[in-house]
Order: C-alpha cells, then sequence, then structure tokens
C-alpha cells in the first residue's frame, strides 16, 4: 500500500491517478452542478479509502499519501479534469491537518482512523449569526463544569452539517479577556443531546448549509484541541491552507471549458466581438495558474504563506465570476432557464456556474475583507 | 509613489490611504502588478529552459497583453489618486505615465497582443468556427 508517490515522476504519477479516476470514478457523478451529500459520493469516498487515497495530504505515517505540494497539485488536477466531485471533506481537508499539529496523542488515536474511513464527517462550526466576516466577536460560550464544557449559541451557514456526524467549533471561554483571546477550539458529536440542526435552503434551491443550535451541550473536556483561549490563533493558522486551496485556477478553468462549449454551441467563435471578450478571460485563467503557481512554488520550498496569498482567492473567484457572467449573457432568454443549454459538447449548465459564483466570493474570508488584509498588512496603507 | 503619496498626503484630518475606496483600488493595481510578475517569470522560466518557437510567441504576446493592460490601468489610476498634481507635466508621475502610454502601445498594445495570442494557440479557439 505504501508507495512512495513523490518518487514517480510527474507524468507517470499524473497518469496513475487518471487511470485510476476513469476506471472507479462513477459516471453519473462526473461534474456535478452543485455539493454531493454523503449519501451520493460515500462509495467513492470508500474506494478511495480502500485505494489509500482518500487523504493525499496527510502525512503516510497517518495513512494520508504523503503528497508533496507538486503531487497534490497534480492530484487536485486530474481530480478536476475528470469532473470528480467533492465529497463531504472538511475531516480531511481541516481536521486531519489540525490534530495532526495540534491534537494529542489520544485525539490523534482516536479521530484520524475514522475519518480515513468515511465512519467520521465533519463540518465546521465557525460563524454565528452575528459573526461573520467579524468572526472574533463570535458569542457561542462554553463553560468549564467539572471534566465537560457546556455549549449554548448557535452556529449557522455550517456546511452539510445535516450529513455530518461531527463538528469543529470555535466557542467563547472567556469573556472577560480581549475578544481573540477568549475563544477555544472544540470537536463535538453531532449526537450529543442539546444540539439540533436546521437545513437552509440556498439561492440555488439546494440545501447546502444549516444553522446549528447548542443548548446545555456537554462536550467532553479531553476534546479541546490546543490550550484553553488558544482556538483563535489555531484557526487562523488553517486559514491559510485554505485561501490557497480556495485560490486555485480549477473553478475558472471548468467553467471556461462550459464557456467555450457554450460558445460552439451557439456558432459565436465567429463572432470577433465575443471572441475577444473570450480571449481576454482565458489569459486571465491562464496568467491565474501562473500566479498560483508562484504560491505553490512557494510551499514546495517549505515557506510559509503570507498575507500576499490573499490576492490569489481575489483574483480566482472574480474571474470565475466573469466567466459565469458572460455565460450567462451569450445564453440570452436560457440565461435565466433552469434547464440546461444543449450545445454539441454536450449540455451546459448555464445558471448553476453563475450560482456556483456567488458564494466564491463571500466565504473563506470576503473579498472586501481579503482586500482589507492586503491594504493594511502587504500595501501598508494606514487604517 | 502612489503608495507613498497616499500614506501621506492628508484630508479630512487623516491620511487619504485610510479611506477604504482608495484602499481597495490600490489592492487592485497591485494585484494586477503581481499577476504581470508572474506571467513575466513563467515566460522568462520557458525561455530559460528552451521551447519551441510557437510557445515562444505565444508566451511573449500573453505577457505584453497582461503587462500593457496592468500598466496603464495603474497609470490611469494613479493620475486620479493623485488628485490634481498627478495631472501636471511637472510632477514625476506624468513621466511614468506617459512612459506606460508609449510601451503599452509599442510592439502591439494589449487588445493586439490577444488577437495574435489567439492566432498562435491552435486550442483556444476551436478551427473551423473562425
Ligand atoms: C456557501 C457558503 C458556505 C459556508 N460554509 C460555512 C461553514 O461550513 N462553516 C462556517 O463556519 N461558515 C460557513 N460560511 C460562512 C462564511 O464564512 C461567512 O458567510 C463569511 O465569513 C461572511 O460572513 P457573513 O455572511 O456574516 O457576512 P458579513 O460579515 O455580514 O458581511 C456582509 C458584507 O459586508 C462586507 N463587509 C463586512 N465587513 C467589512 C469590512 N470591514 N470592510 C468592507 N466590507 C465588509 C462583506 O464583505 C460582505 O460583502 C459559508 C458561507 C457560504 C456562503
Amino acid at each position: 500500500m505504501s508507495t512512495d508517490w513523490n518518487a514517480l515522476d510527474d507524468e507517470t504519477f499524473r497518469l496513475t491517478v487518471r487511470r485510476f479516476f476513469e476506471q472507479h470514478y462513477p459516471q453519473h457523478l462526473r461534474y456535478p452542478k452543485r455539493r454531493l451529500r454523503w449519501h451520493e459520493i460515500k462509495d467513492w469516498y470508500l474506494t478511495l479509502y480502500r485505494q489509500g487515497w482518500v487523504a493525499p495530504n496527510w502525512p503516510v505515517e497517518y495513512g494520508g499519501m504523503g503528497l508533496e505540494p507538486n503531487k497534490l497539485i497534480i492530484f487536485i488536477e486530474e481530480q478536476e479534469r475528470y469532473g470528480v466531485g467533492r465529497a463531504p471533506d472538511m475531516g480531511i481537508v481541516m481536521v486531519g491537518p489540525l490534530l495532526i499539529r495540534h491534537g494529542t496523542q489520544a485525539q490523534k488515536d482516536y479521530y484520524l482512523p475514522k475519518i480515513l474511513a468515511g465512519e467520521h464527517i465533519w463540518c465546521q462550526g465557525y460563524s454565528e449569526p452575528n459573526a461573520g466576516s467579524d468572526l472574533a466577536s463570535l458569542r457561542t460560550e462554553a463553560r468549564l463544569e467539572g471534566d465537560h464544557f457546556v455549549v449554548n449559541g448557535q452556529k449557522i451557514w455550517t456546511t452539510l452539517a445535516q450529513d455530518a456526524t461531527h463538528i469543529f467549533l470555535l466557542v467563547r471561554t472567556d469573556k472577560q479577556a480581549k475578544k481573540q483571546e477568549g475563544i477555544s477550539f472544540l470537536l463535538a458529536d453531532m449526537n450529543t443531546p442539546g444540539i439540533r440542526v436546521r437545513p437552509i435552503r440556498t439561492l440555488a434551491g439546494h440545501e447546502e448549509f444549516c444553522e446549528v443550535f447548542f443548548d446545555e451541550v456537554r462536550v467532553p473536556k479531553e476534546n479541546l484541541v490546543g490550550e484553553l483561549n488558544q482556538g483563535w490563533g489555531i484557526a487562523k493558522a488553517l486559514l491559510g491552507f485554505e485561501r490557497l486551496f480556495l485560490g486555485s485556477p480549477k473553478q475558472s478553468q471548468y467553467a471556461l471549458q462550459r464557456l467555450r462549449d457554450a460558445a460552439v454551441g451557439l456558432g459565436l467563435f465567429a463572432d470577433q466581438g465575443f471572441v475577444d471578450r473570450y480571449v481576454k478571460l482565458a489569459l486571465d485563467v491562464e496568467d491565474l495558474s501562473a500566479l498560483y503557481g508562484r504560491f505553490v512554488e512557494q510551499v514546495r520550498r517549505g515557506e510559509p504563506l503570507g498575507p500576499d496569498v490573499s490576492m490569489l482567492k481575489i483574483f480566482a473567484t472574480e474571474t470565475f465570476s466573469r466567466l459565469a457572467d458572460l455565460l450567462v449573457e451569450i445564453a440570452g432568454t436560457a440565461g435565466a432557464s433552469a434547464e440546461p443549454l444543449p450545445t454539441a459538447a454536450g449540455e451546459v449548465d448555464v445558471l448553476s456556474t453563475f450560482y456556483n459564483a456567488r458564494p466564491a466570493t463571500i466565504y473563506g474570508g470576503s473579498n472586501e475583507i481579503q482586500r482589507n488584509i492586503l491594504a493594511t498588512n502587504v500595501l501598508h496603507l494606514p487604517r | 509613489m502612489t503608495l507613498e503619496y497616499l500614506c501621506t498626503r492628508r484630508q479630512f484630518d487623516r491620511p487619504i490611504g485610510s479611506f477604504q475606496a482608495l484602499q481597495h483600488r490600490a489592492v487592485d493595481l497591485w494585484i494586477q502588478r503581481s499577476l504581470t510578475e508572474a506571467v513575466v517569470a513563467e515566460a522568462l522560466k520557458a525561455l530559460a529552459e528552451g521551447v519551441p518557437p510557437s510557445v515562444r510567441s505565444r508566451l511573449a504576446a500573453r505577457a505584453k497583453a497582461r503587462a500593457s493592460d496592468a500598466a496603464l490601468h495603474v497609470a490611469r489610476e494613479a493620475v486620479q489618486m493623485h488628485g490634481a498634481i498627478g495631472f501636471t507635466d511637472e510632477y514625476d508621475l506624468s513621466l511614468y505615465v506617459q512612459r506606460a502610454l508609449v510601451l503599452s502601445a509599442w510592439l502591439g498594445n494589449a487588445a493586439q497582443q490577444r488577437r495574435r495570442y489567439a492566432t498562435l494557440d491552435n486550442e483556444l479557439v476551436p478551427t473551423g468556427e473562425r
């Protein structure tokens, strides 16, 4: 099982991954229009698990593939190329790396294997009704009573909480301290009495995120990650990875492909006006890849990502949004229709591209917040 | 130069660089500059590694398109963020603006480079459709 993937040359590795996806990923789940639910993607998750590929980003000693950044990028690129859907992957993407870095031995031993095996599905409980961009003002509180924390409050916009068995959350454990200094990081079982989940329907019509209510929820003390009141720093360290991930050109590359299919179907490549706009966007996507490649290089050299990685998220999501806009525009009347646009290259779903572009500029730190970060921490403009 | 001005020029009892409307636009200019750097670096790397002439031309067109657009965008916004002083011949910004205009147009401006790129890349614009 423990092949040294990093020892393969890039092309061999790419082809190995590609062949596996082509042979094993279910045809009907390629290029899903929305986030897939656990019951839909579970079989694929378990296929990856059996293959030893479910955690490409984790070190080998914990059951991951231990991919170096360039190999990880190839893995993600091939997933994208084949239209492999994203499983509920908070356990793999966030909880795993978090526990490997800050978890106790007992936490690692208990949680990591269950994440790999798909027994535990995690969701992320950060945002609250009154704590969005200003996350540090969160109010869900946990008070220590004997060997339990008792949690009261509410989380919101929790992606796929209805499918999750566990939630990781930021809670207030010291109301007197400065707002960033009174926050702790907790793990909770969704089956704990007092947790209630209510799904919320999105603009696109899917139940993709939820409200999660906590009413006198007793969480064992050993579910604290890191030290008491140190949760903010831990959460922030995780956001760095998220921003690189959100800045990947893959969404835009995919949208460009859809735009191209639609334009072929509509005969628009005979129209120089369209071609000019299309090429401009295609170059935005190419240049985005170049910028992304620079940050990937930085990670590969083992350098930490600085605040400048925010620019990647801005340019990636806004390029994606411009692509979606042009797609809606060329679709004409069909741009307002839930029906996919039939083209020679297959159906192109215009509206789902448009809908998917909307949250991209909001979550993971809205683009306005990213611009604030860049203005202050990179350009050093006065507050 | 403009960043420095944003930190020193004061209006309404604060440095103008503290206004979010200007901060966000400054960030957008900086992103364009960073993109240009990334594209030029990628092109130079490919040239150093030795790529076929067709790829070379394509990389050059792509880099020139981004650089020309970025330069003009930065130049226009720099004038705006300086206010009236930015519109004077005497102030050094004028040198940069004139230079950006000339270099952007020289050897084909951004729009021309993009059209050239499209003719050089067979994959980009589906053949038989043109
Ligand atoms: C699809 C989706 C999935 C999500 N999944 C999760 C999840 O799984 N777990 C989780 O915890 N959260 C999740 N979120 C929540 C997300 O993190 C928040 O939406 C985000 O932090 C923004 O907070 P908010 O929605 O409260 O907006 P607000 O913070 O209220 O912002 C509203 C508007 O004001 C702007 N704004 C705010 N402050 C400033 C400022 N200082 N300067 C300039 N502009 C400002 C914002 O940019 C935005 O345009 C998800 C969101 C979406 C859309």
